[in-house]
This record gives C-alpha cells, structure tokens and sequence, in this order.
C-alpha cells in the first residue's frame, strides 16, 4: 500500500449503541456495545479482531459491512464517509465490501436451490443478463469447490463445509474488494476447517481481496491474519501483527486469552489467569474496563482509563501496567 | 435485541440423526403426511365432496332453477334418492348446487384472508418500528370488533353475491394470519441469510416475498385449510342469519336453516343431508390441517 | 501410564446403536469397547457424525424411542442395556451424572436454580426440602458460584453461562454419582469460562474419585484434560490408548489426519493447512471395510474389503492395516492424573 493512499475500509472512532431492551418503546438506557473504535483495513490484507462474546466485535462486522449505522464516527470507503456518498454511490459501495456468515446451516435460505443463493447479490445490483448470471455463478461455484452438477441442490443435502463455500461464492459474487468473515469456521468441524481457510488464502491470492475476520479462535487468528485487534467489552485493548503480538502480548487480557485457550499437547491444560465474569455491557467498569477481572489491576486503573502506546511497529495496546516496556513516546 | 452471537451455541458436533433428516427434508413433510391415515382420509373426503359438488350434476341432472310446488316435501323414494324440499326441488341436486357455492365461497374467503393477511404481518414483523406498530394496532382494533356484528352489518350494506360473500368473510378473517406470519418474519428477520440478502442490497419486498413468506409456507399452509373451515362455518352462520345469496342459489347453510323450519314434522331430508356435508368438510379441513401441521413439525422445530 | 489395578465402574463391550429414521437406519455406533476406572477422564474425540454424542446419551440411558441398543454397557455390576426406563430413571442422577453443552436448556427456565439442583437429591435419596436446599447450596459453592445462598432463588436466565454451566455441573453431581458424562460440556462457553470450567472438572473428578467421560471434538479440550482418549470415526472406534501416547505416537491413519489438521499457535502463518479430502460414510449404508478407507491415502484393496482387526501394544489399541510407524515417542508431561 502506498503512504497516502487511503486504506480501502476504515472505521474512525465508531461508536454503536442498542436500546436496552425495554417494551415496545424501546425505553431504557441505551447499551454501547462498540467505543470509540478506529481500525484500518488496506486492501489485499486481512485484519483480524478477536475477542469473547459480547466484546462487540460482531456488531463492528456489521457495521463494517453496512448492517449497522454507527451511533457516532464513520465508515470511510477508500477515505470517503458512507454518510457523505449519494445514493448511487452507496449502493455500489455496498458490493465492495461483502459478509461471510458464521452458521452455514443459517447463512443459506433452505428453500432455494444453490444457484439461486450465489445469484442472488448479482440479481439485486442489476444490469447483467441472465445468462451472464448463469455463467458467472458456474464460474463462482467452480472457484470454491462445488460441483456444477450440486447447483441445483438445496443446502440441506450439503455438509457444514460445503454450504460454507456457498456462502464464500455468494460473497465474491460482486467481486467485492473485502470480504468481512464472521466466525467462518468455527462451526465446521477441525479437518473442514482447514480445507475453508486454505480455500480463503486461494481466494485472496487469485482475486486480491481483503479480509475482515471476526473470531473468538485466536489460533485461526494468529495463522491467517496479517494485523489483529483484541477487544473486549467495545474497546480494543491492544493491537499489533500477531506473530508478536501472540507470543508477546502487553496487555493482560491477551495474555489471558492466549493462555486459556486448549493446546492439543498433553498435559498442558488451559490456564485460567483471570477470574470473575463479564461485566455487563450497560454498565461498563470505569476506567480501564479489564480491570475488574485483570491480576495487576490497581488503583489507577479505576481512576483513569489508559491511552494506547506503542509497544513495537504497528503494535500498541492501552494498559497503565503492562506486561513488558512501551516504547518511548 | 441480542448484541451478540454467542460463540458456536451449536459446537460442529451434528448429530448424524439430523443429518440424515436434513437430507430428505424436501420430502419428508409430504411422506410425514401421506403416513398419517386420517389426515390422508381427510384428503380423500374433500375431494370426494369436490367431486360430488362440480361434477355431480353432469352425471345427475335436475332442475334447480324452478319450483315445482306441487311436488314439495316429498321423502326419499325412487328417482328421488334424497326426497324433495319444500319449494319441490330436488334435495340431492340441491346439495350439489349448494355444495358448489358453499366451497366456493370457503375456498374464495380463505383465499382472500391468507393473501392479505400474510402480505399484512410479512410486511409489519420484517420492516419493524414504527410501521410494524401501527399495523399492529389496525389487527388489534379489527379483532376487538366481534366477527359476526361486523359481517352482519356488511352482509346487509352489501348486496349478496358469491363474490360479495367472498371479500365480506375473507376481509373478517384475516387478522389471525396477519398476527401468525408476523410473528414467523418477527423471528426470521434476524436469520443469517436474511442479513446476507440485506448486505447484498436486495430490495425489502423481494426479501420478505423470498425468504420470509417462503420460509413462513407450513404456517400459511396450515392456516390456510383452518380457514376453509372457518369460512364454511360463518357461512353457513350467515345464511342461517337469512344473510346468504339470494334463492334459486343455495348454500348448506341455507339448506340447513331452511330445513330446521320443519324439523317437528318428520322431514329428516332435510336437515341431516346439509348438516353432515358441513360437519364432514369442516372435519376433512382440521384433520387435513392438524395432519399438516404434524408433517411440518410445526410445534416443535421450525423450518 | 500404570493403570490402576482396580476393576472399572464403567465397562462397555460390543455395543451397537441403531437409529430407526423413516427412511432407513442409521447405525450410529457399531461394536465399540472401553473402560473408565474411578478417578480417570477418558476423553471421546471425533468430528460430525462419527457417533460420540449418541454413544454418551447411550451411556446415560437417554436415546430416543426409535433407538436400538445392543452389546453391554456394565456400571459397576449392573447391566444397563435393556433395562426398562423406570429402573434407568433410578441409575440416572444418583449413579450417572449428565453434563450437556448447552447450559441454556439444560436448566429449566421456569424453576429456581436451588430446586434444580437440589431434584435430583429429593427424586433418588428422597432428601426433604430443606435438607436438598442445604445440599444445593454446598454444591453450588464447591463448584465454584460465587454467594451460592444467593443463587438458590435465581432463575437460570439470571446467571451468566459460565454460571449457569456450573449450576447443570452441581446437579449432575450433587448425588456424587460414580460416572460422569460430559458432552461438549465446554462448547458454547467462552474461552475463558471454558478454561475455568474445565479447570473445576479436573478438581471434581480428583475430589470425588468420579469415573468421567468427556466427549469433545477440541483436541485440545482432550489433550489438557484426560488420561485415556478414544478416537471414534463413523459409529466405530479408530484408536485409543493414553492421551500422552495417541498424541506423540497416534497409530491409525485417521487419528494421524486429524492430529495434523490441527490449527495452533505453532502452525507457520499462512502455511497450507493440512486438510482430511472428502467426507465421513453414510451410516445408513456402512460398508464392508475400514470407513476411512475413502478417504485414507494409505488404503489398499484388503482395507476397502474387510474391517481390520484391532492389534494392541501396552493398552494402546488401533484397528489400522497400514498404521503410522512406530515414532519415537517424546518426552511429553504425563496429565495430572
């Protein structure tokens, strides 16, 4: 990427608010469930954002792709806001940027046939006919793996595996420069995995996209990512490459993540550093929000929450007692 | 509203039970159906009475348009399998005719009430807010006026006819679909490929039409046969009331209010005959639909 | 590993489950044998649809209707199979504790989390009220709730699932049974909350000299958290032997597979992923030979045609013609117990 060229996604200082569940009138105070979020994605690259559920970091897929408004800040496309594009200019900004779904026995309508699924994206935007429609889905469901003969089958005689690669057809059917990928394997079985996540990499390679992957699995992470962001509780709490950023974090929720996460060596269990549960999102701790559950949490940490710093190129993190030295400012 | 996805509340782990009913789904509600006796008997007897009512009279021909007072009330006896009734028409005949308006009607209402009423709640559960109130509070109005004083009072503003019957009982009936499909789009709006249409920018009224309603389809179906049931009834209600169609056409209902005039006088051919065919039909509809309603697995999972 | 020299509480030998569907049957779990001693963890791995879910529901005596159970399965003394729900009803929560993935419908909505937990004490020693009460609450704080008093009066939907999982763990085991079942325990949970929980499973089992059975299809759950593993694929078992052997040293093809398709930490970035071509056998229609025998790189013609008998080398057990050679087997730490 050149320096100046605006990062094909960027999200500055987004924010995003849900009622809290009220009656019909939604009253009740209003849960922030992303803070002040800022994140770049350069084409061609993957960025990574992994945290546990209810960290937000769904909602920021969604508001990635244009599911969700932002309450406050924006979403800038190549550098330009959504909010500041006219209509035309949005619509087609829409299929720049596509989703891969987390449930493949949820992303796919059941009652339609799978050529029906990938068209679809091609059928909404309009201006191309029907047997360009035809051809391309061909084409599309080749690229992925599927059987020209599996067309005309319904989602329910596929496996996990196989509908997630309708799902990653249907989203490249627009040729969309970033693919936003919520949990897309996590549902699948451990050897299916690996076949979706090299096909993903084939993807990448082949048509130069970016992606957005949101996961709570840090290894898939760690292996497919070129830039990670930990969030937890709406915030992001450190960010960096994840090569260094997994084998030395700074800050300590990542050091708990990475420790309680299962390794398939024996006699190794998960470790639990941290204690206590979630806090809940409409009442965020003040302060650093970690700090009720963090084991060198002091009085500081209440007082004022921490400003990110720099810990190595491209990695920062925002905690007032870090795990090792922050480079001078 | 769940700010989250909950990480994998299903693991990969599937069971291979569901898998394997997963693969044979598409026909596995109508085998469900076709196993179930009574359903399928249900199936049997409204085509059966289909049958009797439209293509009955090309094989028995009588007279349904003139009176013949001199042969009122006569029983049953030859040439006349079901007697006469009491302005001399022929009571098998008068069956069929009835017969054909009877369904029409019930088949037209239920017709009339599903499309509206699906159209109504797709459209008020998936677009939500503030129209999904409003349109709500119009069913919940419409449901606090009792049924049949607002079908009494359009039965006598407007003019009897087949048609006028059909758009009075189907505009009373459909509030309960509205409120049923609203609360199946309620719950599939949140679906991933409802959001996935929604990324790829299709346009609201193609989403409801191709992912709500054609998802929401046991519901309708099965609603749909408890309105053909309905509509029969509040017909033959109506016609009960002297609100039907005007004589030489007929309905069962009418048949059956006009034979109760002479129930103390021995003349059972007229009562029972019209009697049991609205007993019968309004059955076969509520097996047909009960048995539906178990094929889909409604009550459990949804599709 | 030195096994225990005494006998098992759980001992299951040849057990078949058929699954009658309307349309054909599904032969979920086919001649499978093991062993779990008190105070051990065996751990179940496989992916979707080889079985190990309807082996544990086997196990607790919880297969639906239309299933067909064959072979033994033998909780102390006493045989399980064929006996009538009345009779697996008082085996059920006294002997055999439960623990499912979902914690969420585990529990009922409706009732308070001290009746839950406290039921099962009430149904098979018939514990007073008060005295289940008392019982609940000691259970809810040995498994780690914090202020139990308090939780009693909750309901389920109050609690957060990490909560709510340890809630369904003290029911399961306020009979102190003599077997647990736990399958997926972890699954829905947190990374976090799964560690914790699986942490408390490592405490009970010691504390309460419990036999468990852990079905998972995480490796890694498996590798930090059991003693015994064993590998199931298509309904049939594949291998089994100590954690510490199938992971350096995995014999049969299929484990070999799985263990290298693995994602870790340790996997190069951006490297290609070892990956399993195909898809599982249809169970409806399992053929003559080895299952994986599609989808094994090493498959002859005798692997297609007939099922290979299992061979054994110091309770290392695998059913493989051409298995993975012998390795060296590493300096691994043993599991805690």
């Amino acid at each position: 990427m050149n320096a100046g060229e605006a990062p094909l996604l960027e999200l500055v200082g987004v924010s995003k608010d849900y009622r809290g569940s009220g009656l019909w009138s939604g009253a009740g105070a209003p849960v922030r469930a992303v803070s002040g979020v800022s994140l770049a994605v350069p084409a061609g690259t993957s960025v990574g954002i992994v945290g546990e559920s209810g960290c937000g970091k769904s909602t920021l897929g969604r508001l990635a792709v244009g599911l969700e408004k932002p309450t406050e800040g924006d979403v800038r496309l190549r550098g330009t806001p959504v909010t500041a594009m006219g209509r035309r200019e949005r619509r087609a900004a829409r299929y720049e940027i596509q989703m891969m779904f987390q449930d493949p026995y949820a992303a796919l309508n059941p009652r339609m046939t799978l050529d029906r699924i990938i068209e679809e994206p091609l059928r909404a935007r309009g201006g191309i006919s029907r047997a360009d429609r035809r051809a391309r889905v061909r084409r599309l469901a080749d690229e992925v793996g599927i059987a020209a003969g599996q067309l005309s089958r319904y989602p329910r005689e596929l496996s996990g595996g196989q509908r997630q690669r309708v799902g990653l057809a249907r989203a490249l059917a627009t040729s969309p420069a970033l693919i936003v990928a919520d949990e897309p394997v996590s549902a699948l079985d451990v050897s299916v995995r690996s076949q979706i996540l090299n096909l993903m990499a084939d993807l990448q390679a082949e048509h130069h996209i970016g992606y957005l992957m949101v996961s709570h699995d840090l290894t898939v992470i760690h292996y497919f990512t070129d830039q990670v962001a930990v969030m937890y509780l709406g915030t992001f709490v450190e960010s960096g490459p994840p090569g260094e950023l997994f084998r030395a974090p700074a800050h300590h929720y990542t050091r708990a993540l990475i420790d309680a996460a299962p390794d398939p060596v024996p006699g190794r269990p998960a470790a639990t550093t941290i204690r206590g549960e979630l806090p809940s999102a409409a009442a965020p701790p003040s302060g650093c929000r970690f700090r009720t559950r963090c084991p060198a949490a002091r009085a500081v940490c209440a007082a004022q929450a921490p400003a990110p710093r720099a810990f190595g190129p491209g990695h920062q993190a925002a905690c007032h007692f870090p795990l090792k030295e922050a480079l001078p400012a | 509203m769940s700010l989250e996805n909950v990480a994998t509340v299903r693991g990969p782990e599937e069971d291979a039970l569901a898998a394997q009913a997963d693969a044979a789904a598409g026909g596995v509600w109508l085998r469900a159906f076709t196993r179930n006796r009574l359903a399928v008997a249900g199936l049997v007897v409204i085509v059966a009475l289909l049958l009797f009512s439209f293509a009955g009279p090309l094989f028995y021909h009588t007279d349904q348009i003139h009176t013949r007072l001199a042969l009122e009330t006569l029983p049953p006896g030859t040439g006349r399998p079901l007697g006469t009734d009491d302005v001399g028409y022929d009571e098998l005949g008068r069956l069929m005719t009835g017969g054909q308006t009877t369904l029409e009607v019930a088949f037209g209402a239920a017709a009339v009430a599903v499309v509206l009423g699906v159209l109504w709640g797709a459209t008020a559960g998936y677009v939500g807010g503030l129209l999904d109130g409003l349109m709500m509070r119009v069913v919940d109005a419409l449901l606090a006026i009792p049924a049949l004083l607002l079908l009494l009072f359009l039965a006598t503003v407007f003019r009897p006819s087949v048609l006028m019957l059909i758009i009075v009982v189907g505009v009373t009936a459909w509030l309960v679909p509205a409120r049923l499909i609203r609360a199946e789009a309620l719950s599939l709006r949140g679906r991933e490929y409802v959001l996935a249409a929604k990324t790829m920018g299709v346009r609201a009224p193609t989403i409801i039409f191709r992912h709500i309603i054609t998802n929401s389809i046991g519901t309708i179906l099965v609603n749909a046969t408890f309105q053909v049931a309905d509509a029969i009834l509040v017909v033959a209600a109506l016609s009960f009331l002297g609100l039907g169609i005007a004589p030489p056409a007929t309905n069962w209902g009418a048949m059956l209010s006009g034979g109760l005039n002479y129930t103390f006088s021995g003349f059972w051919w007229l009562t029972y005959p019209p009697g049991v065919a609205i007993v019968l039909t309004v059955l076969a509809f509520n097996v047909v639909g009960d048995g539906l309603r178990d094929a889909f697995g409604l009550d459990t999972r949804h599709g | 590993m030195s096994a225990p020299a005494t006998a098992p509480v759980l001992r299951v030998t040849g057990l078949d489950v058929d699954i009658k569907l309307p349309s054909a049957v599904v032969r979920a779990v086919q001649d499978v044998s093991l062993e779990v001693r008190a105070g051990e963890t065996l751990g179940v791995v496989g992916e979707s649809g080889c079985g190990k879910s309807t082996l544990a529901l086997a196990l607790a005596g919880l297969l639906p209707a239309e299933a067909e159970t064959r072979g033994s399965i033998r909780l102390g003394d006493r045989e399980l199979v064929g006996l009538r729900e009345r009779e697996l009803r008082a085996v059920r929560g006294a002997e055999v504790g439960i623990v499912f993935q979902d914690p969420m419908t585990s529990l009922n909505p409706t009732k308070r989390i001290g009746a839950q937990v406290g039921e099962a004490l009430r149904l098979q020693r018939g514990a007073s009220k008060a005295a289940a009460l008392r019982a609940a609450a000691d259970m809810l704080d040995r498994v780690g709730l914090p202020r139990p008093r308090e939780q009693l009066d909750r309901f389920p939907h109050e609690l957060s699932g990490g909560m709510r999982q340890r809630a369904v763990i003290a029911s399961a085991l306020i009979c102190e049974p003599k077997v647990l079942i736990a399958d997926e325990p972890t699954t829905a949970l947190d990374v976090t909350t799964q560690a914790q929980i699986l942490e408390l499973f490592d405490r009970l089992s010691a504390e309460l000299g419990m036999a468990t059975l852990l079905v998972s299809h995480d490796m890694g759950v498996v590798a930090g958290h059991t003693s015994r593993v064993f590998v199931m694929y298509a309904g049939r078992e594949a291998e089994t032997g100590a954690t510490g052997t199938i992971f350096a040293a995995a014999r049969h093809r299929y484990t070999g597979a799985l263990l290298g398709s693995i994602l870790r930490m340790e996997t190069p970035r951006k490297s290609r992923l070892g990956t399993i071509p195909g898809r599982p056998p249809d169970l409806t229609a399992p053929g003559t030979g080895c299952p994986f025998a599609p989808r094994c790189p090493a498959a002859s013609a005798e692997c297609a045609s007939r099922l290979p008998a299992a061979s054994e080398e110091d309770g290392h057990r695998w059913s493989c013609y051409h298995p993975l050679a012998a390795q060296e087997t590493k300096r691994v730490p043993e599991a805690r117990r």
